[in-house]
């Protein structure tokens, strides 16, 4: 396909796009849902805003077509004849178009367009949000600072209660997700494992990865052991259902640690006639322990802000105590005092967590004593890996 | 065209990388610098165009005194003065075209480089530049999927689109095998003659630098301890540079092993 | 624990058996006596807050720090914990360790009453309605889901999805691109200077503690409530914030790894900053950058069903006044589970298929 019928063809398409989205604006699906109605809408306008770019874009091209034309026919002619030079210009590549890429990125565009026409928000409520912003912020910051008396105590303490208790739901959570993921994570490295294990393993952790905590929480926890506050065994939901889901992501990270493993002491051991669980015990977990602990760590900084919104559907926690219907956010006019108050306790408590996650991490990672690398030191190790991702 | 007055580099740390150089390098020459693991060449090479800043004296290139302070006046003086790297320094997810574009940065507007749309002229630069160093066909190839040799030329080609007076060479073969480190080093001994470019070159190599530099520099412990025509760098000399007896190691016919001394 | 595991040699050497082996040295007595003391000081404080509660005098206001529940468990706990160490000839600061998370689960745990509600179960298993609420959540009510409205309203369930899927949409691409930006930001690679990197460092890390939730009844109060269109834009701008921290915490410590090396070229190239994170920067981390946005477009669904509960709109509203219908609408918000488990699935499928092309 040559350049000019790639264009054409995008343009075609970009017009049948545009077309159908339009006429998807009568269908029946778009009378009963306005959400429909509008995205259509919205395709169809992006959609069209792309065929008139193209069609400019088209017109160009086509001009310089005579251009084009005369030089194929000389390159054409030159070719097979005696004492043909190619003119030092032949010998550059041609660039490679990226038409995939680029309508890709037109998609995105026409996609971006239509979902912002879906949400159907009203931007025009930003216009008088940095004035309420200005004002709530103001009673925030000056219930932080205001030195407290009877009332606002009671603001600091329930704060305080609340968080420290989404601190031991992440907490439990993260120890019951750390105590199933080790074996998990071992039966699912293929290093270890034979496929029979291997493959149904993997199986159940990705079913397990792809449940959100909420489902957990909702469906399961909250039925079998409370709902509402610590006492009503809320939080004990929360803490299982993140337990649960803890145990797809952590034993996903562990396998693949092991996977990394260096096989010198693998082989060394087998070698020397060790079983299996020996093989384990003495030549796999004294390499990815560190890792290991650092992504339990991870995984317990990651599990205090999941433990937020558990909270808000009723499973413990600071969620609770912001979220409607009982919580600060609840009833109106809002008690802006206090809701700055618990944010405050809220960013504390979170960022101090991390703090000394943080810092056991770097200690369990990098022993006690760290070194300050050199430019020379830092050209010749290899780069470190990039944080990983799925451990959020 | 490059004088050192006086030169020092104390590092933040407080070690000092160079002292009391004294240098003058002129218009159009090709200065090896030798010397040692930790003698200071890279110190040396790296304060001219202020990527270590130098902290006392006066270094200057051509006209202008290098002011490590002075972020916009440096970045001008980094225009003219092209430098080339051991481990090459591309950016390997990007065309060969896009990496040699790099070297037109100075010349293009950022908001232009920030879209990635470079004007009519540079692109010819950069294409000439591809085709002085012969690896013009691959010019739409991602620069990690070259080879070391060639991956060093994309470099030369970098260099060249800024059009520069000066190229400085931190190692330019160390990572590269015999015959390719000897193609490497013609080809920017051909362009330095051609375009009248005063090259500045770091060797581990005696052999090397003695074939193709006009004049050698040798170093220890941050000072210069040699400095003259290559016919003058006899055996002897170099031993005193390296404080030892020059050994066959040290040299380095095409067929040899690669470097008896560890890399830089 | 760790160092104590890595102390041991892989293979034991084998010298003739029975005589002078060297056996792997005892930790010193003095700190572990030590530690029990710590233990038993530890106990002596549950048992006398059994009944009452450990309370922390703050300035600003108390807090129960502790309530301690069954304190003859968590001895026995830490007394086993030690003598386990002792065995295994763990150093005092892996024991230290030990006993540190032992205390620690012990506090959460007696925090959560975790005995109290595990002992519940099978009662509540036998009677009460979690078995109705179970069987309900496993029937789930696919005719509600396709062909219903929302109560109330003439918008359609399936429009909530919609409406879900597009909030998701729009707070990745906004969120991405600037957490793109503070990224470049917070690196002191890529950063202007230091000052900025940190400032932006510890923007970003309050950014990120206050949970998404929490954003979101923020901004449904800033914009004055959570009407129809007003409730999609709360949503969103805490969708945005949530994906800001993520992206930038992320992305700037790939952005931390980069190899220096471009950036030098690109500096001896006379290149201005802006030029040199354009050229050097962003190339090296573009397929992190599109593995992270995919990641958070994931994370985006899963967070919007649930920030329904502040009244917004998508799903997640829905899922809220069904979970408050209580008996009525087990099998309706089995439905709703169900079908974001099938989504979040889809979406996990989609991703991996993009990573696969792109990367
Ligand atoms: N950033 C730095 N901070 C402190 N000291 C440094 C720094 N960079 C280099 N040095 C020290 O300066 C001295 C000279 O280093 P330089 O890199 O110039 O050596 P070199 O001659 O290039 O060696 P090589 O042949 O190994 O590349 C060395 O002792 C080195 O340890
Ligand atoms: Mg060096």
């Amino acid at each position: 396909m040559s350049h000019g019928h790639k264009v054409a063809s995008a343009l075609v398409g970009a017009v049948l796009l545009a077309a159908g989205a339009f006429l998807l604006t009568y269908s029946p699906a778009a009378n009963a849902s306005d959400v429909f109605s509008r995205m259509m809408w919205g395709t169809a306008l992006a959609a069209g805003a792309v065929t008139v770019a193209l069609a400019v874009y088209g017109l160009a091209y086509a001009g310089t077509g005579r251009q084009r034309a005369a030089e194929r026919r000389r390159l054409a002619a030159s070719h097979g004849r005696q004492g043909y030079a190619p003119d030092r210009l032949d010998l550059r590549p041609i660039r490679p178009a990226k038409f995939w890429w680029n309508m890709a990125l037109i998609m995105l565009g026409v996609l971006f367009v239509s979902s912002a026409a879906g949400t159907g928000m009203t931007l025009s409520a930003l216009l008088e949000m940095p004035a309420r912003v200005w004002d709530f912020s103001g009673q925030m910051i000056g219930g932080v600072a205001q030195i407290p008396d009877e009332d606002v105590r009671g603001d600091w303490s329930s704060a305080f209660d609340a968080m420290l208790e989404s601190v031991a739901i992440a907490w439990i959570g993260t120890l019951v997700g750390a105590l199933f993921s080790l074996p998990c994570g071992i039966l699912a490295a293929r290093n270890l494992t034979p496929l029979g294990t291997y493959i149904p393993m993997r199986f159940i952790l990705s079913v397990i990865r792809a449940v959100p905590e909420i489902v957990f929480a909702v469906a399961i926890f909250i039925p079998l052991l409370g709902v509402g506050p610590a006492e009503r065994g809320g939080a004990m939901a929360g803490a299982f259902a993140l337990g649960i889901s803890s145990i797809g992501t952590l034993s996903k990270l562990i396998s693949e640690s092991i996977e990394g493993v260096d096989q010198g002491p693998l082989e060394a051991s087998r070698a020397s006639g060790a079983t299996h669980m020996q093989m384990i015990r003495w030549a796999v977990l004294p390499q990815v322990l560190p890792e290991v602990l650092a992504i339990w760590l991870y995984r317990f900084e990651v599990n205090i802000r999941a433990s937020a919104i558990l909270g808000a559907l009723g499973a413990g926690g600071i969620g609770r105590l912001i979220s409607p219907p009982n919580g600060l956010f609840g009833q109106r006019p809002y008690d802006w005092e206090a809701i700055g108050i618990t944010l405050f306790v809220i960013i504390a408590v979170t960022m101090a967590v991390d703090q000394i996650s943080g810092f056991v991490r770097h200690r369990v990672i990098h022993g006690k004593t760290v070194r300050r690398r050199t430019r020379k030191q830092a050209e010749a190790a290899p780069p470190p890996e990039p944080p990983r991702a799925v451990a959020l | 065209m490059i004088k050192f007055e006086d030169v020092e580099v104390v590092y933040p740390n407080g070690f000092r990388g160079l002292s009391g150089i004294n240098l003058e390098i002129h218009q159009g020459e090709f200065v090896a610098i030798i010397g040692l693991s930790g003698a200071g060449k890279s110190t040396l090479i790296r304060a001219v165009n202020g990527l270590v800043p130098y902290t006392h004296g006066t270094l200057s290139v051509g006209e202008t005194v290098v002011d490590p302070k002075n972020k916009s006046k440096l970045r001008k003086l980094r225009s003219k003065v092209g430098m080339i790297f051991q481990q090459f320094n591309n950016v390997g997810r990007i065309t060969v075209l896009n990496n040699v574009l790099i070297g037109r940065s100075a010349f293009t507007p950022t908001w232009r480089s920030l879209i990635g749309w470079y004007g009519h002229q540079d692109k010819e630069v950069a294409f000439q530049s591809l085709e002085r160093v012969g690896i013009v066909e691959k010019a739409y190839n991602r620069a990690a999927a070259l080879s070391g040799g060639q991956q060093q030329r994309v470099a030369i080609a970098r260099v060249l689109a800024q059009d520069p007076e000066v190229i400085l060479a931190d190692e330019p073969v160390a990572s590269l095998d015999p015959p390719t480190a000897r193609k490497v080093l013609g080809d920017l001994r051909t362009i330095q003659r051609d375009l009248g470019i005063t090259c500045v070159v770091n060797m581990h190599h005696l052999d090397l630098a003695r074939d193709y530099a006009d004049r050698i520099i040798g170093m220890r412990d941050g000072k210069v301890v040699f400095d003259g025509p290559t016919a003058e760098a006899t055996d002897s000399v170099i031993a005193e540079v390296y404080q030892r007896e020059v050994s066959a190691g040290d040299q380095l016919a095409p067929e040899a092993e690669v470097s008896s001394k560890e890399p830089g | 624990m760790s160092a104590a595991l890595s102390e041991r040699p892989v293979t034991e050497p084998r010298p003739e058996p029975g005589t002078d082996r060297p056996s792997p040295p005892k930790p010193a007595l003095a700190p572990y006596l030590g530690l029990v003391l710590l233990a038993a000081a530890a106990a002596s404080f549950f048992i006398w807050n059994w009944e009452g509660q450990a309370v922390l005098f703050l300035p600003l206001g108390d807090t129960v720090l502790w309530a301690p529940r069954d304190p003859l468990l968590g001895l026995g706990a830490m007394m086993l914990i030690l003598v386990l160490c002792w065995r295994l000839r763990v150093s005092p600061m892996g024991a230290f360790g030990g006993l540190a998370i032992v205390v620690i689960t012990y506090w959460a745990g007696s925090n959560i009453h975790f005995i109290d509600r595990i002992a519940e179960v099978p009662r509540r298993l036998t009677g009460g309605n979690t078995r109705d609420q179970l069987v309900g959540y496993f029937n789930p009510d696919w005719s509600y889901l396709l062909f219903q409205n929302v109560a109330g309203t003439s918008r359609p369930i399936w429009g909530e999805w919609l409406i879900t899927l597009c909030m998701a949409v729009v707070a990745t691409i906004i969120g991405c691109f600037i957490g793109l930006l503070l990224a470049m930001l917070a690196s002191p690679v890529s950063s202007l200077n230091t000052g900025t990197s940190q400032t932006v460092k510890a923007i970003n890390s309050v950014v990120r503690s206050i949970p998404d939730v929490g954003w979101a009844l923020l901004f449904a109060a800033f914009l004055g409530g959570t009407a129809y269109g007003l409730g999609a834009l709360a949503a969103v701008l805490a969708l945005i914030m949530f994906n800001i921290g993520i992206v930038a915490k992320l992305l700037g410590e790939s952005i931390d790894a980069i190899h220096p090396g471009p950036l030098e070229a690109a500096d001896a190239a006379g290149a201005t900053l802006v030029q040199r994170d354009r050229v050097a920067v962003l190339p090296a981390v573009m397929p992190s950058f599109i593995s992270y946005s995919l990641y958070v477009f994931e994370l985006n669904i899963r967070a919007s069903a649930a920030l329904g509960v502040v009244g917004v709109a998508g799903i997640g509203g829905e899922l809220s006044r069904q979970i408050g219908r209580m008996s009525q609408g087990y099998e309706n918000v089995g439905a709703i589970l169900w079908a974001l488990v099938l989504v979040v699935l889809m979406v996990d499928l989609l991703s991996l298929w993009i990573r696969r092309r792109l990367l």
